[in-house]
Parts: C-alpha cells; structure tokens; sequence
C-alpha cells in the first residue's frame, strides 16, 4: 500500500473517496458500517491510521466508534471523553503531535489511553448548528506524515459524516413518528380520518376501516363521506370541512347520530381541524370520532332514571320538596306545588316559605325545623303540623325532614316529605271522642253497679269469676272486687253451696234461658247461713256468642225471717180460727142442746133433769168464759210484753215451787235445784209463769210413783242457756211430744186444765227468742221439758 | 131390718156432746146399741177388739178433736185398716174448718158433719142421720 501520493493523485483519491461518502451517506443504514467504511475510505489517504467517531446528545456520549476495539465500552467513552469535550470546546478542527498531545492530557490530568499516538486530529461534528460529536484520526507512524491537504480532506469527510449522523437522526424520528402515526391509526379505537382538501379520505384508522366493513384502511383512500353516508349527513360534514379550511377554526366536540353501513346507528363524538404542512399551507382536514354510543345510551338511561324519578315523585299522594340551607326551595313534586298554589313543580325554584301560602306562624314553625336540622345534621322526624294550602283549606300534615349532605358530611340542603292526616287525625280525635265516652260509660256502669244495692258478678263459662260488684266483694269477705277475679265458688265461704251454683251457671250458660228470681242459700264468712233471690243470665259478646254468666241476687234474709214469722203466724191464726171454730162452738153447742132439752122435757112435763140440764148449761158457760179469758191471755203474750229486764230465776223457780208446796210435802216430792241459777234477760211475769206451769205439770202428772222426784237445772253454751225441769211421773208417749204444745190439747180429757198451759209456756218462751221441747222415754218413765233462751239481750 | 141389733160407736170427748146425741139417737129409737168411748185410743182399742169378736159397728162417729190420739189419726187408722175401711164413718165435730173437711174427705171419711148449734137443726140432723145411715145404706157386712 502506497503511503505517499502525487498532488493529482491526492485530489482524485479526494474526490474518489469524499464522493463514495457522499453516496454512502445517502444509503447509510447502520452508523457502524457507515463508519467502517469511511475508515477504508481513509486508510487509503492515511495508510496505518485509526478512526475514531464519539457522538454526544444531551451532553453525554451516546454513540462512539473506535476502529481498533471491536466492542465499544464505557471505558473507552472516559479515555476520550476529555480530548472530545476540548475539541467540541475549541470549536474548530485541530491536529496534535505526540508532545503536545502529551502535554494536553497532562494539563487536564485526562487519563491515557495506551500509546500516545504520533499524530492526532479532531474535528467537531456539527449537524443543525449543533456540536454532535467528535470524529478524530490518529496514527502511531511518523510515516507518511499528516500534511494539510490530508487534514482537510478529513475535515471534508468530517463534514459528511455530520450530514449522515444527521440524516439518519431525522431518519429515525420521522421512523419514531411514523410507528407512533401507525400505531395510532391501528390500535386507538377512536375513529381518525384525514382528508384533503376536497375532502378525500387520506388515511383513516384501523377502527374506521373496521366500522366501515373494509378489510384494509387503504380502500378507502380517494373516497369521500358521499360514499359512505347518506347525503344529508355527507353534506353536513362536506360543508363542516370547507368551513374548517376556510376560517382555520375547528370544530369541537361535535355530536353526532350516525347511521352506519353495518346498519347500527351509534353517537359519536366528533373533533375536526385544519390540516397545516410545516409552512403553514392548508392540506385539508383531519378529525377524531369517539363512539359515545355507549356514553349516550347511559346519558339516556340518567334521563330516563330521571323522568321516573319525576313520575314516582308526582304520582305519590305524598308532598316532597327540597330546600337550601338558606331555606329557600329547590324543587317539589306536583303534590307540593299544588298545595303551594303552583301549576308546575319547576315554579317553587328560588321561592321561600313566606312566599307560599302557609300562615306566619305555619311558616316560623317550618323555618325552625329547617334550622335545626341544618345546625344539628340530624332527620326530624313524624312532625304534626298544620298546613294552610292555597285554597285556604287548613289541613294536619305529618312531615318528615332529613339533612342533605355531601360526600363529605356537609348539610347542603333540606328533603322534606309531609303526608295530608286530616283524615287519621280527625278519625284519632273521634277515637279520642269515643275512647272518652266510653271511660264515662264504664265509670258510670262501675258507679252503678256499686250503687244499687243488689249484689252483682260476672262468671266465665267455666264459672271462674271475672268480676262483681263492692257489695259482693263485702258479701264474699274480700275487701276489694279485684280480689275476686280469678277465683271460683269452691275458694269461697260457700264451698257447700258451690256444686249447686256452679250447675246452675252450666244451664244457664248451655240453654242461654235466665234463670230468674229462685231463692237459695248461701254460707257467709261468718258461717251464717243466709237467703238469696238469685238472677242468672247469659253474658253474650258482641257477637252473641255466651262467654259467661252474670249474677245478681238480694239478700232476702230478713224477708225471709220476716216470711217464716208470718207463716209461723199464720199457723198460729190458723190454730186460733180453728180454736174458736171447734173449741168455743163446742161449749155454745152444749149450751143450745141442753137448752132444747129443757124445753123439750118441760114441753113434755119431765121436770126431773131440768136442774141437772141447767148446771151443765152453767158449767158449759163456765168453761167458754174459761177459754175466752185463756185466749184473750194468750194473744196478750204476743201483743203485750213488759220490758226484759235481768230476772233472777232462783227467786220465780222458788216462787213456784211454793205455790205447789202443799202438795210437795204431801207426796213428799224430792226436789233436786241448782245452788245458783244464773240470771237472764226476761219478762219476770211472763216467766214466772212458763215455771209455774211446768212444775205444776210436774207435781199434776206424778201418776202413782211412790217416789216422786223433781229436778230443775241448767245448762250453758256460747249462744244460749237451757232450763230443764225432770220429773220421774207418768211420762208421755213419744207421739204426744209435738201435740201436747198445742192450744187446748190435753192428753187426758179427765185431767184438770184446759190443754191451755204448755201452749202459753211454748208462746211466752218463743217471744223470748226461745224454744221448748219435751223429752220422755214413753208413759210411766217420767219426762223433762227443755226450754233454751238466747244469751244475747233481746229487748222487742 | 134383721134381727140383729144395729150397733153405733160414737167417739166423743165432751161428755155433754155424748149425752145429747145418744139422748136424740134414743129418742128416735134408731139405735139398739150406742157405744161411746172418750178418746181415739179407745175407740181404736175397741174397733181392733170388734174385729176378734167379729162385732163390727154399722158406723161411726167420730169427732176430731179427740185426747190421747186425734179424730183424723183415729179416721186413717180405719180406713187404711183392711179389716176397717169398710165401716161408714160420719164425722160429728164442731168444726166447720176448711182444713179438716179436707183432710177427713181425704182419708175417706164417708161423711163430714157438722153439730149445727140450733137445737132443731141438731135434732133435724140426728133425725135424717139416723134414718139415712141405719135404715136405707147398705153395709157390707151387715146387709
């Protein structure tokens, strides 16, 4: 290889190699290569040497070659990094010998790279006004020398590689920029056309082909919206693009319905521009179409809520209505506005309380639960209020108000739903109404049921009573009716009479008949035993379904002494009728027959019997005087009665028993007393008598008996005392024992006496309250009458 | 009439009633035979002693008011007695009660009679008594 050349040669090879440059440079693909041949370019011209080309961007060295280093590394690009900087610094080519070459790597403490070379050239790249590396030549051979011409010959290249590096940086933008445009106009689903200037489609997007139905996005290149689609919409977007064109203003944001050739009919959401080249000249139109189809359709849905919203707020009978914070109404609902006095909802907008028909107070009230529930963020809730409508009707409304508040818990505003409840409170106040008269009913029923002096209850079917009366409550010793409730007939004093009560409950209740006004007994808390009048009816409910019994009943006791007095009367009338009927017509009958006797045996001059016929006559008269004089002083025990008084019984027995001493010692009667009789309350008359008779019948009836005895005694209990008087004498049959009471009864019609002294003894001892009987084993075994008189004082 | 002596058992307390009954029965010479007896014991003492003898009376007065056992005692006794029912028995008492016409009709008394106090009535009375009872009804055991 040649190392020295001829001028001519020089300038051929110059020309040779800065024209192979020059075409590499137009067909440069890889930079390496690009380089690896400039370096053969100068290995002719500068045969041993070594290139080396360092680019920089962005003040760092990005790209280097070095044509003795097969790898280019890090640690090359920080041994030539400070010769680069200097030539980019210097700004103009330089060649350095091996001295100053030295000595400038050892001013700027740069470190070496191997040997110093023997001769040294840089240049600066410069593309666009721009220092873009360094390309530096260098050679250990001091032969053949670096003469000038060589030198600009390199500076010459230098000047090419910078155009190349340059070219192939637009290179690779404008390659940068075409894969962005493609992969744009493949991938983004937006739809994106450019047109020219008769708007003819340039180039669409992929998505734009797709929706167009074309296999390929080329096919539709030459053609325009007329052949897509319809005229109309062509024609609109034909006139859009010459408008565009025309004034340089695009067009924004343009919705659009369009009907596509797949037939789907899609929103779409248009933006158009001009179209400008780099100089500024209108090329024509390009635009992005966003399918808002599906945007639009819940658009549509958001409307449709909407509206539905709007029918369910106007179709509800309920009034709804927002306000502000200020009170001041933002929407209602038909109902409200209507209420409001307004046509349409929308008229409420902007209005406040005072300008609605509500009165002053109504509107303070609202006002006031507006502010609370904006200062306190909570509902109220189920207020009653009044309201005044605008038809000037006044009605009760039951509103409820919740706090409006945003995501962030601030009160925004006010929603209020009010109901009309005339109607409910007019029926609550007619409730009340009835729920009053009612409570008087049932207070007055209770007052009249405690009233009247009959006594009442009520009884389940099962007969457990549910409640009764104060009087019945008293009757049953309870101190309050409610102690009754729950209890049955058998838990009462009136366990003896229950299974009677209770069946009569279970015919009344099975046949639904009352049973009225029977007379039965019942046993008090006190064990006494009284009368009642009893009514038992059904209780029915409102249903007349029977749920139980109700009872009332009377105490009758005292009708009932009173009656069993009058019968006892009666019998006594009966007995005293008859007495005079057959007891007095008797002697009267012995008068009138032996009368017409006389006049007979006078009529038939008998005279013989005449004295005897008048002294029966005399005595018949006697015994009639008798009777009348027994009977006018039996009716006088009843009627007349001397005041009871504490008798001493040992002073009348003794009396008595005086009156028949003579007697006594006679037949030497034993008589058996008592020490000490006790004293009683009674007539002393009336009851000297009852002794005198019965120890005169003692001392008459003796009979035979050879020793005759009387004893007198007495006994005593909690509620009485009985007498006894005992003798040993003839006795009396057992079935004389009621008989030988009544009046003018006499067991032995040759006894003395009219039958007229144990009734005397039987009614002065019932005046006293008392009661006589007679007991005798039968005749000739002696008897002892017994009279019992109450211990408590009686004073009739 | 037979020859068998017609007999009366009239039972009577008062003693005087007795005589004056007896005395118009005799005076009309109805009766061959007039027992009186005092009381209804008796009188029932008697009766159960015809019925061993086989002597009953053709009737029987009876009054009600009787000692020891009463007329209407005396009356029920006859007349649930099988061997007794039969004989007439005319209550002779001077009693017009309602009561006791009833109970003695009740215990089939065959007639109640009541002493009238006019003395012509009572001889009246005794008249057609006797005639009725002893001279036209038949008796079972004595027709």
């Amino acid at each position: 290889m040649g190392s020295h050349y001829s001028g001519n040669e020089i300038n051929e090879l110059q020309n040779e190699v800065v024209l192979a440059i020059a075409q590499s440079v137009a067909s440069v693909t890889s930079l390496d290569d690009f380089f690896k041949t400039v370096h053969t370019y100068i290995l002719r011209l500068l045969p041993e040497s070594k290139l080396n080309v360092f680019l920089f961007e962005n003040g760092g060295l990005h790209y280097g070659y070095c044509s003795d280093i097969q790898e280019f590394s890090d640690c090359t690009k920080q041994y030539e990094k400070g010769i680069c900087e200097y030539v980019i610094n210097t700004g103009k080519p330089v060649v350095l010998d091996k001295a100053k070459y030295q000595q400038l790597f050892y001013e700027n403490h740069w470190t070496e790279n191997g040997i110093p070379p023997a001769y040294w050239a840089g240049v600066p790249l410069r593309a666009n006004n721009a220092d873009v590396g360094v390309m530096s030549v260098f050679t250990h051979h001091n032969k053949p020398e670096l003469t000038l011409q060589i030198f600009n010959i390199i500076v010459l290249i230098a000047s090419h590689i910078a155009v190349a590096i340059n070219k192939k940086s637009l290179e690779e933008q404008l390659a940068q920029y075409n894969d962005f445009v493609n992969s744009l106009m493949e991938s983004f689903p937006d739809l994106i056309y450019l047109k020219d200037k008769e708007s003819r489609f340039i180039r669409i997007s992929n998505a734009f082909a797709r929706r167009l139905c074309l296999n390929n996005a080329d096919e539709i290149i030459g053609k325009t919206d007329f052949d897509i689609y319809n005229e109309t919409h062509a024609r609109e977007a034909f006139e859009d693009e010459q408008q565009i064109m025309r004034t340089g203003m695009p067009i924004i944001g343009k919705e659009e319905l369009e009907i596509w050739p797949d037939g789907k009919r899609r929103w779409s959401y248009t933006t158009k521009m001009p179209w400008h080249n780099a100089k500024g000249v209108t090329m024509g139109t390009f635009g992005i179409s966003t399918d808002i189809t599906r945007l639009k359709s819940i658009e549509e849905n958001l409307r449709k809520n909407q509206s539905v919203l709007e029918n369910i707020l106007n179709a509800i009978p309920q009034s709804v209505f927002w306000k502000n914070t200020d009170s001041i109404y933002l929407g209602c609902n038909s109902v409200f506005a209507k209420a409001a006095g307004f046509d349409n909802p929308s008229e409420i907008i902007g209005k406040s309380d005072y300008d609605l028909p509500w009165t002053p107070n109504e509107v303070e009230t609202y006002r006031a639960s507006d502010a609370e529930i904006i200062k306190t963020g909570q509902s109220l809730m189920h207020i009653v209020e009044t309201m005044q409508k605008a038809d000037g009707q006044r009605i009760w409304i039951e509103t409820s108000k919740i706090p409006l508040k945003d995501e962030n818990g601030k009160v925004y505003g006010i929603l209020g739903v009010y109901d009309d409840i005339t109607l409910r409170k007019n029926a609550e106040e007619e409730l009340q109404e009835n729920r009053r008269k009612l409570a008087e009913t049932i207070k007055m029923l209770q007052l009249v049921i405690d009233t009247i002096p009959v006594r009442v209850f009520w009884k389940t079917k099962e007969s457990v009573f549910m409640g009764c009366n104060k009087l019945f409550a008293a009757d049953a010793g309870l101190d309050s009716p409610e102690k009754l409730i729950g209890k049955t007939d058998f838990d009462m004093t009136w366990v003896e009479q229950a299974t009677q009560y209770v069946a009569d409950d279970r015919q009344v209740i099975e046949s639904g008949i009352p049973k009225l006004n029977f007379e039965e007994r019942q046993t008090t808390p006190k064990g006494d035993q009284i009368w009642l009048r009893t009514s038992k009816v059904p209780l029915r409910n409102l249903d007349n379904e029977i749920i139980g019994v109700l009872g009332t009943y009377d105490d009758i006791t005292p009708l009932k002494e009173k009656e069993e007095k009058l019968q006892a009367i009666n019998a006594e009338l009966e007995r005293f009728s008859y007495t005079v009927s057959h007891d007095l017509r008797s002697p009267l009958f012995t008068i009138k027959g032996f009368i017409g006797l006389l006049e007979e045996d006078i009529a038939s001059g008998n005279f013989e019997s005449v004295h005897e016929n008048i002294v029966k006559i005399n005595t018949a008269a006697d015994k009639m005087t008798h009777l009348l004089n027994n009977l006018l002083e039996l009716s006088r025990v009843g009627r007349f009665t001397n005041p009871f008084i504490p008798v001493n019984m040992d002073k009348i027995v003794n009396d008595a028993l005086e009156s028949v001493s003579g007697i006594i010692n006679e037949r030497k009667v034993k008589l058996i007393l008592p020490e000490k009789m006790p004293r009683i309350h009674a007539d002393p008359q009336r009851m000297a008598e009852v002794w005198q008779n019965l120890i005169e019948n003692a001392v008459k009836f003796m009979g035979n008996q050879s020793d005759p005895l009387i004893e007198i005694g007495y006994s005593t209990c909690e509620k009485e005392i009985e007498f006894f008087i005992r003798d040993n004498g003839i006795g009396i049959d057992p079935k004389y024992h009621e008989t030988i009471f009544g009046l003018f009864n006499k067991l032995d019609n040759k006894s003395e006496g009219t039958g007229f002294g144990l009734a005397l003894v039987k009614r002065i001892i019932e005046v006293h309250g008392g009661t006589i009987r007679v007991e005798s084993e039968g005749r000739g075994k002696g008897c002892t009458f017994k009279f019992k008189l109450p211990l408590k004082k009686q004073n009739k | 009439m037979k020859g068998e002596p017609v007999s009366i058992l009239l039972v009577e307390d008062n003693i005087d009633h007795a005589h004056l009954v007896m005395r118009k029965f005799k005076l009309f010479k109805i009766a061959n035979k007039i027992t009186h007896l005092e009381d209804g014991e008796a009188a029932l003492e008697y009766l159960a002693r015809s019925k061993s003898e086989h002597r009953f009376p053709h009737l029987i007065l009876l009054d009600l008011r009787l000692p020891k056992i009463d007329g209407l005692e005396v009356l029920r006794e006859i007349k649930t007695n099988p061997d007794l029912m039969e004989i007439p028995v005319v209550i002779l008492t001077t009693s017009d009660a309602e009561t006791d016409i009833a109970r003695a009709y009740h215990l089939h008394a065959n007639s109640y009679l009541v002493k009238p106090v006019d003395f012509d009535k009572f001889t009246e009375l005794m008249d057609l008594l006797g005639f009725y009872w002893i001279c036209w009804n038949k008796n079972p055991f004595h027709a």
